[in-house]
């Protein structure tokens, strides 16, 4: 069932760089829920290939958040675990918009997805953000972590304000 | 335009809070971008060496 | 001077900026507090970790280089605040 106002995020939560990606990724879905998107939230221990696959097969969601770490040929969810990778990258609904937080995935594997996504947002290089040790606990606190964060979330929530994909990457 | 004219654009440019990044070292010294400013004010052979090393790498264009 | 010399001479000059820039990229590093972390891929490096991948110019320090002075081309060409 293909639904227009339909976002997935994954965001895994097992290391600093995780804790801080799912952490920064509620306010992006905050915001998508006051658009009245349908957010499908996978998150921590659900961030499976198995789990991802079927979210992907059943609901068909048009916008896909991925948080993790990356490289060239993956993406990955809960303790580094490949969720998406070549093999399975014809699970990407056609025409949805992905926008990949991850290291690297923009080099190759990207490239990839546009046989299906009408659009691939993400990094060719490393993502990675300063953060402070003593707002661990709380990161959406994290003044440095912001700069970081701030703009990336950007990416997301121009989207489902229903802004251009070159609006978006800008 | 030199590169004295080009850095005081762009240091012209810079809101104040940045003007104090380490922006060169010269002889193992760091400095600011207040601390070349002073010294491209004053036109000192110090000055031709950092102004060459920030077209260097690309910072003055 | 011979074609060999001007090449040698080039390769000397360009490895002495290569080391002004690497000293401009820790001297930058070395103001960050040490309350400070970057984290990058599975990596979570204090400041004095991130001088260490510096000097040693492996993937991360290079990393490192090209995202400081690519700050400070876009700090002197306005580009950071452009959109604000």
């Amino acid at each position: 069932m293909k639904t227009s106002k339909t976002l997935l995020v994954t965001r895994p939560n097992y290391d600093p760089t995780t804790h801080y990606c799912y952490h920064w990724s509620e306010p992006v879905i905050n915001k998508a829920k006051e658009k009245l998107f349908r957010v499908l939230d996978v998150a921590t221990e659900k961030v499976t290939k198995d789990v991802f696959e079927s979210y992907l097969k059943k609901q068909e969601p048009q916008f896909l958040f991925l948080n993790g770490h990356g490289s060239d040929t993956v993406v990955a969810g809960q303790d580094d675990k490949p969720i998406l990778e070549k093999d399975n990258v014809n699970i990407i609904p056609i025409g949805s918009i992905v926008y990949v937080r991850s290291c690297n995935v923009g080099n190759t594997l990207g490239k990839d997805f546009v046989q299906y996504a009408s659009a691939f947002i993400g990094y060719s290089k490393a993502f990675g953000f300063l953060r402070l040790n003593t707002s661990m606990r709380n990161p959406l606190t994290d003044p440095l972590a912001k700069f970081s964060f701030e703009p990336s979330n950007l990416i997301v929530t121009t989207l489902i304000k229903g802004k251009s994909v070159r609006e978006a990457h800008e | 335009m030199d590169l004295k004219a080009v850095f005081q654009k762009v240091y012209a440019n810079l809101p104040l809070g940045a003007r104090t990044e380490i922006v060169a070292t010269i002889d193992g010294e760091p400095m600011t971008w207040n601390a070349v400013f002073i010294e491209v004010q004053e036109d000192t052979d110090k000055s031709k060496k950092i102004l060459t090393f920030l077209k260097q790498i690309g910072v003055l264009k | 001077m011979s074609d060999r010399g001007s090449k040698d001479v080039s390769t000397e000059e360009a490895s002495e900026l290569q080391d002004k820039i690497r000293e401009l990229v820790i001297a930058r590093i070395r103001t960050l507090s040490e309350d400070v972390s970057l984290s990058v891929g599975g990596e979570d490096l204090k400041r004095e970790q991130l001088i260490e991948h510096i000097k040693k110019e492996d993937e991360i320090g290079k990393d490192l280089i090209d995202m400081q002075i690519e700050f400070l081309q876009d700090m002197a060409s306005g580009a950071l605040y452009e959109n604000q």
